[in-house]
């Protein structure tokens, strides 16, 4: 009657042996390809497991418990890569004169290096219009799509909703499954025409990840509007990016490249069935889960190989007879590039309600404490950011806010979060812009994701 | 759960003869589950396992005193003294975007339950009467209460009161606007195959237009006349799909080649070129002026300057406004 915790799917629980294991294959300790699944199935891309903050809840009055989902994907390498639908949204606007469009071009054209002729591409400008450079086509003739990249020139203003649209359809266009779907919007400035406010832009970019349309937010220099592109980022579901420097930029997209290729999850959905007297308080870091009385659900991110992406939320349980009793059941699907079809996973979290409330001490789980003080300080972070922005907090006080935060980070092992903190700070110290940076750290520590 | 024999309920017998052996019957709360279940599927509970006899009590508070969502059925319990309403660490906590971080206080003392709003931006409404911030409003069993767009129905019970479920549940989203952010459901998504069709409101030539800026069409060709435009059906120009435009929105007046657009008080106002219409006071449109009704943006056009420019915009569409078809 120790074990509490049921883990569906078996990797090596380096923590504590209150974890009860269904299925045995250790299938992240060794080489996935060669471990055999319970199912006797091809191995998939990804494996789930629900851990409780506690192994103990209170039977005789209410309380909230913390509830952790780790989805952990295979580090190896698939023999096979899924192919890329890409559209690059290239802003052209007056201020983008000079060395920052030289630079977005010859990242465009590092682009056209990278891909294959399996994969799609398009390319798409926008200042007051929009100008489709390249329709949605495979990545063939290389020499032709840098020769029409070549002629882009800047233009005016910035019409950021048109390009954006314009680049989404794009990629809806291709009339075939089995792509990656992605746009990357780059832009250095304010919405200057068009449709200009938030929510409007945002949603869009929300509406495309309903369809399967990822949206990567790339906002360069000083002047663009850094709630605006990571709203996109985050509602789009894709990555956000500061580039500080032209001469960065090609470095960038060949990042988001990078993890474009090596994605082996997509259109993640989760879903969580609760029992009478259980539900969900609140889902850590997602921009719009629905919760409803027995159930919350929502959707993550693409998950690239070799990643553990940590999904933290809050139960509220009422009181129960004392007993064991399983409190949460997880459903997740998603689209496995290893399989080419649409995987779940099943898991559930199983908690005893005892009348002691001395054991209640003894049963807290110290992985998801410490994934509970990286979302606090992800919160923390983002009230100094607010401070900055409203000038209620002096120099010194961020810096020191920074600091504690940055210490925080490293001892819960989030070190590349930490290292943009460092970045933030050296920036403040410099009279540079660490709002931006700060912005998309808090945005990367809400998608919880990290290397395995 | 490893040593514990399992026991085959001696209810499967007087259960439906058809599953005799194969249905365990919890006993927490007594509902039969198929056999291979190893939790009960209405409470969790271990099936089987044993419940401490020693401290048997309900599993629910009879008296438990919640808010609860109409939409979802969510319950948001409220304890005595002070109960903080928010997006963020909150103890009623709201996962909307229409409700500020620190939104309102709900203060319980016995049967005395209060909400004041603590500077809210999407405000806070009791039974439809929207509180001023930092004053104390007494609410009672069946109340309606809403934080920027979430509505939540008081209740002492856990559930929410006969006399309030048939009220108003049922034209609730029909009739009001929504204030703040966009709701939950997904805005369907419009595709390119299937634009909408003009709409044409007046009689004799088209002198003026709105122009869709999503390029969705749907777009409005005007004659000389005085429209009404709104959400609702029995205006001459139906805003359907945008919430957060009002039932009676905005008023447009074409007379010897002058427009005026009008808000005649919608709750999320009419921006002409980015400034807000002071409501009732008629402006004055100008080609190419960009006008926002709610969320939804149009472009005004004169009529002569670009009937060639658009040729979607048929001059002799049908007079039906919303059932014109393109040929």
């Amino acid at each position: 009657m120790e074990d509490k915790t049921q883990q569906m799917s078996g990797f090596p629980d380096p923590l504590s042996g209150a974890t009860q294991r269904m299925n045995v294959p250790p299938v992240f300790g060794g080489d996935p390809m060669a471990q055999p699944t319970a199912m006797g199935m091809s191995v998939r891309a990804l494996e789930m497991e629900v851990i409780m903050g506690n192994q103990f809840a209170e039977a005789t009055k209410s309380s909230r418990l913390h509830q952790l989902v780790l989805l952990k994907s295979s580090g190896t390498a698939i023999a096979r890569r899924m192919p890329l639908n890409v559209c690059l949204a290239i802003d052209r606007s007056g201020s983008m004169e000079g060395e920052p469009l030289e630079y977005a071009k010859r990242a465009c054209e590092y682009v056209v290096d990278l891909l294959d002729t399996n994969d799609i591409l398009s390319i798409v400008t926008f200042e007051e219009h929009v100008e489709v450079v390249m329709p949605a086509r495979r990545v063939v003739n290389k020499n032709l799509i840098k020769q029409h990249i070549q002629r882009i020139t800047p233009g005016n203003t910035t019409n950021l909703y048109d390009g954006l649209m314009q680049a989404c359809m794009q990629v809806a266009s291709v009339n075939a499954t089995g792509y990656v779907n992605r746009v990357l919007i780059l832009t250095d400035g304010e919405p200057t025409t068009g449709i200009k406010d938030f929510n409007s832009i945002v949603q869009h970019a929300a509406d495309n990840k309903m369809r399967g349309i990822t949206v990567t937010a790339l906002g360069f220099g000083s002047e663009y509007n850094e709630e605006l592109m990571a709203g996109i980022a985050r509602r789009g579901s894709g990555n956000y990016y500061y580039i500080s420097q032209p001469a960065l930029i090609p470095e960038i997209f060949r990042k988001e490249l990078e993890t474009l290729m090596t994605i082996t999850a997509r259109n993640v959905r989760v879903r969580f069935s609760f029992p009478r007297g259980v539900q969900c308080r609140y889902v850590y870091g997602v921009a719009a889960p629905s919760i409803s009385a027995r159930g919350a659900e929502f959707v993550l991110p693409d998950i690239e190989r070799g990643c553990v992406v940590a999904n933290l939320s809050e139960l509220e349980l009422d009181r129960h007879i004392p007993g064991t009793y399983r409190v949460v059941k997880v459903e997740m699907s998603y689209e496995d590039t290893c399989t080419g079809k649409t995987e779940t996973l099943t898991g559930e979290g199983v908690v005893e309600f005892v009348t002691d409330s001395s054991r209640i001490q003894q049963g807290v789980n110290p992985m998801v404490q410490s994934e509970l003080e990286v979302h606090l300080a992800t919160r923390n972070l983002e009230k100094t950011m607010m401070g900055m922005r409203t000038q209620q907090l002096t120099a010194m006080g961020a810096l020191s806010d920074l600091q504690r935060t940055r210490n925080i980070l490293i001892q819960s092992g989030k070190l590349d979060q930490a290292q943009e903190v460092t970045q933030a700070i050296d920036a403040l110290q410099s009279g540079g812009d660490a709002e931006k940076t700060l912005i998309g750290t808090i945005y990367s520590l809400d998608k919880g994701k990290r290397k395995a | 759960m490893d040593d514990v024999t399992q026991i085959m309920p001696d209810q499967g017998n007087v259960g439906e003869p058809t599953q005799i052996g194969t249905v365990k019957i919890c006993p927490v709360c007594q509902t039969t589950n198929p056999g291979l279940e190893t939790y009960c599927s209405e409470c969790g509970f271990l099936l089987d396992s044993h419940p401490d006899e020693s401290g048997v009590m309900p599993t629910e508070d009879e008296d438990t005193l919640c808010l609860i969502e109409r939409k979802s059925g969510r319950k948001f319990r409220l304890y005595e003294g002070d109960n903080s309403v928010g997006r963020e660490n909150c103890d009623v906590l709201l996962a909307d975007s229409s409700v500020s971080r620190k939104h309102a206080q709900i203060h319980v003392e016995g049967s005395h339950i209060s909400v004041t709003d603590i500077g809210s931006t999407n405000g806070t409404m009791v039974n439809d009467v929207r509180l001023n911030t930092g004053s104390a409003a007494e609410v009672s069993e069946g109340a309606e209460i809403r934080f920027g767009a979430v509505s939540l129905i008081m209740s002492m019970h856990g559930e929410i009161p006969d006399t309030v479920q048939d009220a108003s549940v049922s034209d609730f989203n029909a009739d009001k606007t929504l204030v703040g952010d966009a709701p939950n459901t997904p805005i369907p998504v419009l595709t390119q195959t299937a634009p909408l069709s003009p709409i044409r409101v007046g009689e004799g030539e088209v002198v003026a237009k709105l122009v869709r800026a999503d390029g969705v069409g749907g777009d409005i060709l005007m004659s000389e006349g005085e429209f009404t435009i709104g959400r609702k059906k029995e205006n001459m120009i139906v805003i359907f799909n945008d919430p957060f435009v009002s039932g009676k929105h905005a008023e447009v007046n074409i007379a010897s080649g002058v427009c005026l657009l009008k808000d005649v008080g919608s709750s999320n106002g009419t921006l002409v070129n980015g400034s807000k219409l002071e409501p009732q006071e008629p402006l004055e449109l100008h080609d190419g002026d960009e006008i926002v009704f709610g969320k939804t943006q149009y472009r005004f056009k004169t009529g002569k300057d670009n009937t060639e420019a658009e040729p979607e915009a048929p001059q002799d569409a049908p007079n039906e406004p919303g059932e014109s078809e393109q040929p």
